[in-house]
Formats: structure tokens, sequence, C-alpha cells
């Protein structure tokens, strides 16, 4: 899939927004949105706050975790912690990326929270790799547990350990098929606590 | 301002509980009452899972259908609004949303249709009508598709082959899924045992909302129940 | 179409896999066949002559059934290598032994009657520790080549779709200063056009 796409998914995200137009209730086929009054802030689909953005309709308000201080806590957690920390979104690159881009003028500190996000973003990348790698090197079967990776993050292993999960159990497959007796080297790795090595 | 009150020429009406269309009206009648919003969800995770999954899914014909209607009448709406309303932009604009899901889910299928179109023949030939998993015209296509193959084959090489090397054989060229490919998935709902089977032999168990990569074949059933979401 | 899967109709890569030469013992007598054997002057090849066949020919000739040659498992399948691979697996340029090495090793062992049961055990013990391998260059643009022309085809395959991906996800990230590109089925139609020409 490609990144455009997990943005796709990630504008349907509510963000508040604060429209510079009154209107009643929009009933979309998506369910409705509005009433909008001038000036009060209003909830809307990240696409929609995107598009009233775009032709100067309204303010852009940032997330409730985009926000310094709230962001820099969850680096400290992300470095203390082997395992994945819990992100305030699953789709928290790519709402990031989306807000603070088209935003930049209404998110106030808009540049350390970006700043901030990067960082994250690249303490939790840089985990992904070596667990992938653990993951591999280590295994004993070829399940694992994803919990509290966001979306973005699963599409950027998408394009390499799946395929490479298949060539392994291909492989094993094929050892099964043509001998009876099972290896007594790899059968001692046949060990189910392997699978939570990326959880 | 009265939101009830709308009446700049927009027909809400249509898009609200009571107002299904008949294509909806039909998927209504074995399933609970399906608003707009929630079959654009079904229909959103039908995509995905299509995307994701290596086999042919089930059909999505009536849910497809429904779709295209509430478009339809949607855009006849903003047809009625006056120009320079907000709505136009609005509604336009998840008007393109929608299409992009519904043309990329049916032309994934169609890829797949194409990879194997031999074996959904063959299996949906062993379906009751209900049950294929192929729609009328998918099924046309994946026909026309293999004699297309057999004509260009015949047309390219056969016909210069000598006698017995000249035969077609439908077989040979059949593909079939592979359905030990390993998935990202999550889990609508507790799933206490899922069963993995084959050398790394095991059970798991997945909590509401975990997220997993597991071989297929584990999941498939979850998936057309509607149990595990492809991601 | 899956990288490793074999037996696929359309799969050019099977056919070049099959191409390989194992060397096979004669074990009935092949009347007429005699030219096969380039050493010998005589017109039938008899049980005990030696010859180097592709596999899909020995494939045919050493089914479980009927064994008319016996055939033996390439040197780079052997102990001897067998132990270059366990000490270090990565620093093995192993798409000098083969560039098939892992799915030439999945359809060996029905044909290769004797000594293959490890063979793989062999594979996925290389794999997983070369993964590392695909892993760096991945990671890294710049200096990988020398890594990357030591990889098989199957694990250059893999580093392809990796990179793939990770441009996807680059471009994305850099999103605004990137420039539309002419899609790959434009690029290839234009190639082809110009070798028309």
């Amino acid at each position: 899939m490609e990144p455009s796409e997990v943005e796709f998914l990630g504008e349907k995200k509510m963000v508040s927004i604060v429209p510079h137009f009154s209107s009643g209730i929009i009933h979309l086929i998506s369910g409705p949105v509005g009433p909008f009054r001038a000036n009060l802030p209003v909830k809307v689909p990240i696409w929609l706050a995107l598009n009233l953005k775009q032709q100067q309709k309204c303010r852009i308000l940032a997330q409730d975790w985009m926000d310094t201080e709230n962001l820099n806590e969850l680096i400290e957690k992300e470095k203390g912690e082997k395992l994945f920390t819990e992100m305030p979104s699953d789709h928290f690159m790519d709402e990031a990326q989306m807000l603070l881009t088209a935003g930049a003028d209404d998110i106030p500190d808009v540049d350390n929270i970006r700043t901030a996000v990067k960082d994250i973003w690249d303490l939790r990348n840089a985990k992904l790799r070596s667990s992938v790698i653990a993951f591999v090197k280590n295994q004993g079967s070829t399940y694992a547990k994803l919990d509290h990776l966001t979306a973005m993050e699963i599409n950027s292993i998408r394009s390499l350990l799946p395929e490479t999960l298949n060539v392994m159990l291909q492989i094993e497959e094929s050892g099964k098929s043509s001998t009876s007796t099972e290896s007594q080297q790899f059968s001692s790795t046949l060990d189910t606590t392997h699978s939570q090595n990326q959880s | 301002m009265d939101v009830s009150n709308d009446s700049n020429g927009l027909d809400n009406s249509a898009f609200e509980n009571g107002g299904l269309n008949d294509a909806e009206a039909e998927f209504e009648s074995d399933e609970e009452e399906l608003t707009s919003d929630k079959a654009l969800q079904v229909l959103e995770s039908a995509w995905l899972n299509e995307k994701f999954a290596p086999e042919l899914l089930p059909h999505q014909q009536l849910l497809v259908e429904c779709m295209v209607q509430q478009i339809k009448h949607m855009e006849e709406n903003v047809q009625r609004l006056t120009k320079g309303d907000i709505r136009i932009n609005i509604h336009t604009m998840e008007i393109c949303r929608i299409r992009f899901i519904i043309s990329s889910y049916l032309r994934k299928r169609l890829d797949k249709i194409e990879e194997f179109a031999v074996h959904l023949l063959k299996e949906d030939a062993r379906r009751s009508p209900d049950e294929k998993y192929m729609t009328t015209a998918e099924a046309q296509f994946a026909r026309d598709y293999l004699t297309n193959i057999e004509k260009l084959f015949e047309t390219v090489a056969l016909q210069h082959m000598p006698q017995r090397c000249a035969n077609f054989d439908l077989d040979a060229i059949s593909m079939e899924p592979n359905l030990k490919k390993h998935v990202f998935a999550r889990a609508n709902k507790d799933i206490p045992t899922i069963l993995i089977s084959g050398v790394h032999e095991m059970e798991v168990s997945f909590a509401k909302g975990s997220q997993h990569i597991i071989q297929y074949s584990a999941i498939a059933h979850l998936v057309k129940d509607g149990s595990v979401q492809l991601i | 179409m899956s990288l490793i899967q074999p037996n696929q109709y359309f799969s050019i890569k099977d056919i070049l896999v099959t191409e390989e030469r194992v060397s096979s013992e004669v074990r009935q007598p092949m009347p007429n066949l005699g030219f096969l054997c380039s050493s010998s002057k005589k017109e039938h090849l008899d049980p005990g002559s030696k010859l180097d066949i592709p596999v899909w020919l020995a494939s045919s000739l050493s089914s479980k059934h009927k064994s008319i040659v016996s055939c033996e498992l390439p040197r780079f399948y052997k102990d001897s290598y067998k132990e270059i691979l366990h000490a270090d697996a990565c620093a093995v340029e192993l798409n000098k032994w083969n560039q098939y090495f892992y799915e030439l090793g999945l359809i060996l062992p029905p044909i290769v009657k004797d000594d293959n049961q490890q063979i793989p055990e062999l594979l996925l013990e290389v794999f997983k520790s070369r993964f590392r391998l695909i892993m760096d260059c991945e990671q890294s643009v710049f200096g990988a080549h020398s890594i990357q022309v030591q990889l098989t085809a199957l694990e250059k395959q893999l580093l392809k779709q990796g990179n793939q991906g990770k441009m996807l996800l680059i471009n994305w990230l850099n999103k605004g200063v990137k420039h539309i590109q002419t899609s790959d089925v434009v690029d290839n139609l234009r190639k082809r056009k110009r070798m028309e020409v």
C-alpha cells in the first residue's frame, strides 16, 4: 500500500476547526457534520478540514496531543521502554504531517512540534528495524504481535517483512515434506516466546 | 439556525435512515438497518481486506451497488444547489473519495481474477448461486479472459508447434493463491483461539483491537466473517 | 507472484533455476544415447557412465519409482561448503556459488537420493543470518553496492521490494518538494518504442 493511501485512511480522523462561515448540518454520506458557526470550534474529518483550509474558510486547531511538553514526555517514555509505547493516534505520523503542513500558520509552536514528532518517528523506526532483525534471526515461528505500531509504521515494513516470512515458511515446509525426522537443531528453537519479540 | 430546516435545495431525506434507495432496501432485508455511513464503513473494510488477502474474497455486489446509488443521489442533489454554495465542494470531494475506494476495490478484484481465473471458475462452479465468490459479471470477465489468453497462445505460438505439443492445457497455467502468505491483521473482537497449522503448529489468541502478523490461512475464516480486519 | 513458490507456469525464474547442471551416474543402459557423453565414442550409454545433466532433465530421469540416473548434490551444498556457511554466511559471495542458491536447494532433495536431509535446514539458517545484509543494504542508500553484488537473486528481489517501499515512504515524508514522475508503465512503453524505431 502506498503511504498516500495510509494517509487517505488517516484523513478520516476528526480534528477541530474554527470555521469562518456559518452553515447548517451538512449531511455527508459518511455521516453529518456541523452545524458550522463562524468562530465556534467544530469537529470535522481531516480531509474536510484540509479542503476548507485550502479555500481559507477555516482555521485548523492542533490535536490535543500536539503539544511539545506532551510530545517530549512521549519521547522519554519511548526511550525508556524496550517495547513500543502507545501513540496518541494510530495515524500519528500522517496526521501530524497533514495538519502541521496545512495548519502551519494556525498552530502555535509548530516547528518544535514537528521536530518532536520527527524524533519520535526516528526513535520508533530504529526500534522497529532492530526488532524486525531480531524477529527474523531468532524466529521460532512466523507469527508476531504488533501492538502499538501505528498504521504508517506497519506499512513501512509491509514491503519486506511479510515476504521474508513467506520465504522462511516455504523453506521450512519443504524440509518438513521431504524428511520425516525433524532436525534437532531447529526444533529447539520452536519456542513460542519468540513470537512475542515484536510486541 | 434550525438545522432540520435546510431549505437550500438539498434533499436530506435521501441520506437519513428512513430514505434508503432500492439497492439498499434489498440489502436491508437480510441485514439490520444499514445507514449510509455504516455501509461506507463496511465497504472500506471490504476494500482493505480485498487489498491484502491473497485470495479473492466473496463479492459484495449489493454493497457496491448501494454505494454507487448513494453517489448518484448525492450528485443529483448537488446539481440542485445554487452556485457558490459551500456544500458543492464538500459533497463533491466526498464523492471522489468514495469513488476511489470503489474503483480500487473492483480493480484489485479484477487483478486477482486474472491471476487465478482457472482456479476461481472451478471453485465457483461448486458453490451454490448465493455463495459464489465472483459476481455474474466477474465470472463472465474470467471466462472472457481465459478465452482471450487461449486465442493469444494459439495465434502467437501454438499454431506453429508440432501437433502433439499444440494443446492448450488450462490446468497447466492454473495458479492457486498462496494462502500461507503473511498478512497484517487487527482483531475486531476477542478471539480466544486461533490455530496456526504447519511446521510451527501453535495456538494464539487475539484480544480486541490487537494487531498481528500471521499467515493468512490461520485467519481466513475470521476475515470472511468480519472478526478480523486486514490492515 | 510469490518469490520462491515453485512450479509457476509463467515463471521464467523457474526455468532458469532448473538449467543448473548436476553430475549424475547412469544406472540403466540407455541405447543410442552415447552422444550425450562427450568423452566416450560409444553408441550406447552404459551403466556407470558419468554425465552432467540439467536439473529439469534429472528430475524426470530420477523419480522415486525408477531411477535411470542417480544424481549428486552440487558441491556448494556439501559438508565442506556447509562449514563455510556455518562460520559466517554473511561473508560468503553466495551469488557466485549459485544465483539461485535457495530455489535450487528446494527442488533438489527429491532428485538427489542420499545425504540431502539437511538442505532445508541449511537454507533456512543461511537465509536468516543473511537477512541482516538485506536490512543493511536497505538502510544505507550509498556504499551498499559491495554488499549488494553478493546477494543471490532471491535476496536481491527482497531488497528491491524493500527499497521500493522505502522510496515511497521517503517521497511521502518529503512531500511538497517531489516532482510528478512518469509511471513505470509509460517509461517502459517509451523504451519499447525506442527499440522499435
